[in-house]
């Protein structure tokens, strides 16, 4: 032990100096080691390839399964990684069992899965297939067209090159796509959808005209501020009567109520609801802080936007081949309502067959 | 009034001035931390698109001008609505010859804007070029930005919106390892997009459009009077003017975009003081307007956006803090409400402080990082070289006069050039 007592002032006070400086470095040692020998330098993963892209996944696992022979002739029984690979067939079927199958499968013609099997890897059906109730797939990529039956449940994704079709009770989490369509029944839970078309199988509406086809009268909201030709902000709510045509883009503070029949050759913005009533053409988009109402018989051309909700009744959304998006923490679509393009619920997603 | 009375004031004004600073960055901090994310435009990934132009303003960029356009040409935006627009403001380098190059490689897709005159620098070369195209939207990057497949989409999606007029995207260092300058850096720029600009867009106040990996609506470009041509910093002085004219302004932290920053101090600090002396030039133009228009708009805008205005003018306010308190001491005479004072500076010495470190942190936290965490008291150094080029900056003239004429002033780039035209 040191005598501190017999260190002369100066050899005291270098101590003391040396011990501060020893203890304003102590939280500079991590920085130090980190910058001499950097262990996280690289720039941030900036650019996800799977935003953006619903496919990205089954696009992914379509590559990998052609790397590996499972969509050829023969199926093999083992994968390069050793994973192995069972075939499903109606001369050799899986057994029905209350054990989860570890084992990637390939369906290779339609028979259809042992009720209520779950699988734990990923599924390929090598043709059109009407699968069996309550089967649970990690991901099943239908090489032409897939219809899951009731109570079926998707934990990852699944793709269908041709049609897929969701029977009540299904549950799709994560990501369901399909290059032709998309019909759900009601009772259907889904976060992400996208195709040419989906739509809820049930009383569709006739399909209405994508801009107005009939002789309307113009109608230009009061009191309103110009934020430019044809582009207005509304202090508080705004009604839009019925049979009118707005041409323009609307901003309210309030909630939009746009009346039946009649027509918005624009955008419109609320900071509360939207509602919109039967046999209304919205040419643009509709954006809502509150829930938005898309009627029955109405169509809006561009996207759907709410932070809160979105209601689709028998309405349009999209056109074939002009497709759009429908985006909320939560959907809801009512039998007959049909978009064309993507859903993206990021809370809850159902088809519904009433609105509670 | 003595001059024990005014230090005794200025010193309060000091103390509060840095509350509230403190109080922002920890709310901020909080509120990405434990608050809603707020992204409503980031799942639209299906739309008819609009008509879009992208700028690219350049100044002897022939290092990197190359790498932007084959990323620009690269997007998913559809072709036949997509133009990208390189500006070659009077370089003396080769860039010049590059985006003739590439016009001549992408007929009708390149369509470069040349110029030889007129007011110098990126406001000004903006304003003139966009009155030779006409697409709705108007995307702008700097030549060294290197943006990702879907950011054009990404970027455009919020215009669906009626109400948006500008938006923002983040940007992400790309050289991060090169430098104890461009680590921090990194970390600096995490913070501030990570956690303060998408903190202003979780509660409505006010992100600020940064002048590149951004865009703005050309209906409210044109309601709004322009490109401010004679400002520093044009994109300030556009957010600003936006948000007074009922328009919103969106930042969409998904929407990530490769920079190069400066590997130098020197050119850090002529980058920092560029930046004070814009900001400072919008603070002076329209704390004013803000404050008189607050009954058309949110309260809490009003407040964010002078707040957002006056922040380079917090090391001046910390500067006239130590001055107060240094000419209180030597004056013998205590700071008036001495204990409560004392209590206040040593608040802020423990609490206040530690505000930035705390939100870059978080920010850190927030992207997944993990060692590049333990760089954080290095951020001192960092701090204390931006207090001070900050200060020097607030002190220049540029900062508070009106309408003076504006240079190219970019930052050195240090990638090295390549030759071919693809990569």
């Amino acid at each position: 032990m040191i005598d501190l007592t017999t260190l002369s002032p100066l050899a005291a006070f270098a101590l003391l100096l040396s011990a501060l400086l020893l203890w304003l470095f102590l939280p500079l040692i991590p920085a130090v080691m980190e910058l001499i020998r950097p262990q996280d330098a690289t720039p941030l993963n900036a650019v996800g390839n799977d935003a953006g892209r619903l496919t990205y996944f089954a696009d992914s696992f379509t590559q990998f399964a052609t790397r590996e022979g499972l969509l050829g002739m023969t199926v093999p029984a083992r994968l390069s990684d050793g994973t192995r690979v069972r075939a499903h067939a109606h001369d050799a079927p899986l057994a029905a069992s209350d054990q989860p199958v570890t084992d990637i499968v390939v369906l290779l013609d339609s028979e259809p899965l042992p009720e209520n099997t779950v699988l734990e890897s990923e599924c390929i059906a090598r043709c059109s297939t009407q699968q069996s109730a309550g089967v649970t797939y990690r991901a099943l990529l239908g090489q032409e067209d897939v219809l899951l039956g009731r109570n079926s449940t998707i934990l990852r994704w699944v793709h269908a090159r041709g049609r897929l079709v969701a029977e009540t009770g299904t549950r799709l989490i994560g990501r369901a796509t399909a290059d032709d369509s998309i019909t759900l029944a009601t009772n259907v839970s889904f976060d992400r959808l996208e195709s040419g078309v989906v739509r809820v199988s049930g009383n569709v509406a006739q399909e209405p005209p994508a801009t107005a086809t009939v002789a309307r009268r113009d109608f230009v909201p009061e009191p309103a501020v110009s934020m430019g030709p044809n582009y207005w902000r509304v202090t508080g709510d705004l009604t839009i009567p019925a049979g009118a045509q707005l041409t323009g883009s609307v901003i309210a503070t309030g909630s939009i109520s746009v009346r039946e029949g009649a027509c918005v050759n624009g955008s419109m913005k609320a900071y509360r609801e939207i509602r919109i009533e039967k046999g209304v053409v919205v040419s643009g988009s509709c954006t809502a802080r509150g829930r938005i109402d898309i009627g029955a018989g109405s169509r809006v051309s561009g996207p759907v936007i709410s932070e809160t909700a979105i209601y689709v009744h028998s309405a349009h959304v999209g056109a074939a081949g002009k497709l759009t998006t429908v985006t909320a923490p939560i959907v809801r679509l009512l039998p007959g309502a049909t978009v064309y393009g993507a859903i993206m619920a990021a809370q809850s997603g159902l088809t519904i067959r009433s609105v509670p | 009034m003595n001059i024990l009375m005014a230090a005794n004031i200025g010193l309060w004004f000091c103390i509060v001035v840095l509350a509230i600073y403190t109080v922002r960055h920890y709310f901020f901090t909080l509120n990405r931390l434990f608050g809603r994310h707020r992204q409503p435009f980031v799942d639209v990934i299906q739309a008819n698109w609009p008509p879009l132009v992208v700028f690219v303003p350049a100044h002897n960029e022939s290092k990197v001008v190359r790498d932007s356009l084959d990323a620009l040409l690269a997007c998913d935006y559809p072709e036949d609505r997509f133009t990208i627009v390189p500006i070659d403001d009077r370089s003396v380098d080769d860039t010049r010859a590059i985006l003739l190059e590439y016009a001549a490689t992408y007929p009708g897709r390149v369509k470069p804007f040349l110029r030889d005159g007129g007011i110098p620098g990126k406001a000004a070369a903006l304003a003139e070029a966009m009155n030779e195209h006409d697409g709705e939207i108007a995307l702008v990057f700097d030549a060294d930005y290197i943006p990702g497949v879907r950011l054009l989409k990404q970027l455009v999606a919020p215009f669906f919106d009626p109400e948006v007029g500008a938006v923002m995207g983040r940007v992400v260092p790309l050289n991060v390892g090169l430098s104890l300058l461009t680590r921090l850096l990194d970390l600096e720029r995490a913070g501030g997009y990570q956690v303060d600009q998408q903190a202003r867009m979780n509660l409505r106040l006010v992100p600020q459009y940064g002048g590149t990996v951004g865009g703005v609506r050309r209906a409210a470009l044109a309601q709004v009077g322009g490109w401010n041509v004679d400002s520093l910093a044009e994109d300030t002085d556009l957010t600003v003017r936006l948000v007074l004219n009922g328009w919103d302004v969106v930042y969409q932290n998904r929407s990530e975009c490769y920079e190069e920053v400066p590997e130098t101090w020197e050119s850090r600090i002529r980058q920092i003081k560029r930046w004070a002396k814009g900001h400072n030039q919008a603070l002076r133009r329209y704390v004013g307007a803000l404050i008189r228009n607050r009954r058309d708009l949110p309260l809490i805008q009003v407040i964010d956006g002078v707040l957002l205005l006056g922040v380079f003018v917090v090391p001046l306010v910390l500067l006239l803090g130590w001055i107060c308190t240094v000419t209180l001491f030597y004056a013998g005479s205590p700071p008036s409400w001495g204990r409560v004072t004392i209590l206040a500076i040593s608040s802020f010495n423990t609490v206040g402080n530690f505000a930035a470190f705390f939100q870059v942190a978080a920010a850190s936290r927030l992207d997944g990082s993990r060692e590049r965490i333990r760089m954080l008291p290095f951020l001192f150094l960092g701090f204390l070289v931006s207090t001070l080029s900050v200060g020097r900056a607030a002190m220049s003239r540029a900062s508070w006069l009106r309408g003076q004429p504006v240079q190219w002033q970019k930052t050195e780039r240090h990638r090295a050039a390549r030759s071919t035209g693809t990569p």
